[in-house]
């Protein structure tokens, strides 16, 4: 009889040792239950602020290609203009240069033309008056009047 | 103690059946809590494995959108380095059009200039052809076909365009209503040049002013004509050298029309003085009665004379005006000329060389037109300017009253010098300031 006393008591220890172990083992869980919950919902907010970001990057990077498109567009067009601006100043230069050739030559008759005008004019000044000079004059712009078919 | 047995068995199990609910009930309720957890960790992990795939993916997408910007500026730098070219090109375009523009203007005026020296050279030809067969009809006819060539042919980029393009030295306008003719020293136009104002306000030759030279004078040193209206015709007083004694006298001539042919009938010159007389210039007092201006020459000095009515004889005694005092006259004083105002008399004079650069015009005030006049200040009133050179034989006239003009001639820079042309020039005389300013 003590016997099975004794085996009661102990079965009675070791159930009462498995079921306080059994609570803590499950309180011990419940702890990592929640932990783990709270990482997760942590976990959440994060990824939605790394796709709000993956979000703001996507649209900034089209938004980045777009502009550069068009600035790609711009800078073709400023490269055509260019071009034709090149041809414009090929043809300006061109004209200046035939114009200064023609003031050049232009000025070298009329110089030819006033030395002989300037001969023709004193002579007939001289002779006007009786100076006989006025013939040796007209001899000297005798060769500039020539030039110029006078 | 059967029953003592039987209480105990039955005690054990009573015991070791709460015993057995008891770890039932615990393990059920630890195999709960440890499924709850391992869902909640696999929620968790995959969560976490999102998480990361999200990261990598933002941080692909971080990396690309630096990239992006790299080669947007890049874009922009090519673009602004396309701008800045494209500036510079407009630049270089708009300066080589100003180039163009401006030769080109300078090419047209060459060759406009070209066109009217030609033009003007053609006449000359002619009217030197014309002067050597002496037939002074062609002459005129010759210089009238380009008054207008040779005027702009002998302007220039500097200074004022003379107002008749040949040789008009000692010019003097004569004002009849609203016509005005120029007179001048002999040269190409004859031996007395008079000129017309046109409509436009140029000049055009009307020939040679002198129809018959008097028998006491000799061809060839006609100078420095001046004419007085008078009631029913002209007279007019020249400078002619006198054949017996080589002196140059002043004589005059009449005509019924302002533009000749004037007549000299004189026996004898009107001035002589011991040496030479010059430069006779005639102007009316405030009176209205007329007095002769004029230069005895070695040495030099400008007289004044009142003139009978008819202005062809002097009347009472000649008085000295003027002679040479400053260093800027150089001993010589002539071609007088006299705007005469209601308190006195302005005298302009010229003073130094006419054969050079140094030749130049001056002004002094007389108390009446008969003197006493101030000496010449420390400067003249007009020298050597622009391409203005030698300016000389100045004469006032009047345009409408209170409108004084000063014609004179200047050589034009660079032909200075006899046989190079005296040309025809004029100024407006401003009287604002209480003394004689040219203005322009």
């Amino acid at each position: 009889m003590l016997a099975g006393r004794r085996i009661t008591i102990a079965i009675i220890v070791i159930v009462l040792t498995l079921v306080g172990f059994g609570g803590w083992r499950r309180a011990e869980l419940i702890a990592e239950r929640s932990t783990a919950r709270a990482d997760r919902v942590a976990a959440i907010h994060q990824l939605r602020r790394i796709r709000q970001g993956l979000r703001t990057a996507a649209s900034a990077s089209g938004a980045v290609e777009s502009d550069t498109l068009a600035t790609r567009h711009a800078s073709e067009e400023l490269v055509s203009l260019t071009e034709d601006l090149a041809g414009q100043i090929t043809l300006v230069q061109r004209q200046r240069d035939d114009a200064a050739i023609s003031a050049y030559l232009a000025g070298g008759q009329v110089g030819r033309l006033r030395e002989c005008l300037d001969g023709i004019n004193r002579a007939l000044n001289q002779i006007s008056v009786g100076d006989p000079s006025g013939p040796d004059t007209l001899n000297r712009v005798s060769s500039a009047c020539r030039a110029v078919g006078a | 103690m059967p029953g003592g047995g039987g209480v105990t068995r039955r005690n054990t199990l009573i015991v070791a059946t709460v015993a057995v609910l008891a770890l039932a009930t615990t393990a059920w309720h630890v195999n709960a809590a440890w499924n709850d957890r391992t869902d909640a960790v696999r929620a968790l992990n995959t969560m976490r494995g999102n998480v990361a795939d999200t990261s990598a993916r933002f941080a692909s997408a971080q990396a690309r959108l630096r990239q992006d910007h790299v080669e947007a500026r890049r874009v922009r730098a090519i673009r602004d380095a396309a701008q800045v070219s494209l500036d510079l090109r407009k630049i270089q375009l708009a300066t080589l059009s100003v180039d163009r523009d401006s030769t080109s203007q300078l090419r047209d005026a060459k060759n406009a200039e070209v066109v009217v020296v030609q033009q003007c050279l053609d006449g000359a030809g002619r009217a030197l052809d014309a002067l050597e067969r002496h037939d002074a009809g062609a002459v005129t006819a010759a210089l009238q076909s380009v008054d207008t060539a040779c005027r702009a042919a002998q302007g220039g980029e500097a200074g004022p365009t003379p107002e008749y393009g040949f040789d008009f030295p000692d010019p003097y306008v004569l004002t009849v209503g609203t016509d005005q003719y120029a007179f001048g020293t002999n040269a190409s136009g004859g031996t007395v040049q008079v000129l017309a104002r046109q409509a436009d306000g140029s000049w055009t030759t009307k020939g040679d002013a002198l129809g018959r030279f008097p028998d006491w004078a000799g061809w060839g040193r006609t100078w420095a004509p001046a004419v007085l209206a008078r009631p029913g015709g002209y007279v007019m007083y020249y400078t002619v050298r006198e054949s017996s004694s080589g002196r140059q006298c002043i004589s005059r001539a009449v005509s019924t029309s302002p533009t000749g042919p004037y007549v000299d009938t004189s026996a004898a010159p009107l001035e002589c003085g011991e040496r030479d007389a010059i430069d006779p210039e005639p102007i009316l007092q405030a009176d209205g009665s007329p007095i002769l201006l004029w230069v005895h020459e070695h040495p030099n000095t400008i007289m004044a004379r009142p003139l009978a009515a008819d202005g062809l004889s002097f009347v009472g005694d000649s008085q000295q005006l003027l002679s040479p005092t400053v260093g800027w006259e150089a001993n010589n004083v002539e071609a007088p000329s006299m705007l005469v105002t209601p308190g006195g008399a302005w005298l302009f004079f010229s003073a130094n060389d006419w054969n050079s650069r140094r030749y130049a015009i001056g002004v002094v005030h007389c108390a009446s037109p008969m003197g006493p006049c101030e000496h010449a200040g420390a400067a003249p009133l007009m020298g050597s300017h622009d391409a203005i050179a030698g300016p000389g034989g100045g004469s006032v006239y009047q345009v409408t009253p209170g409108d004084y003009r000063l014609a004179y001639h200047a050589y034009r820079e660079p032909n200075v010098g006899y046989p190079a042309s005296r040309l025809l020039f004029s100024t407006k005389i401003d009287l604002a300031s209480g003394r004689p300013v040219l203005t322009g």
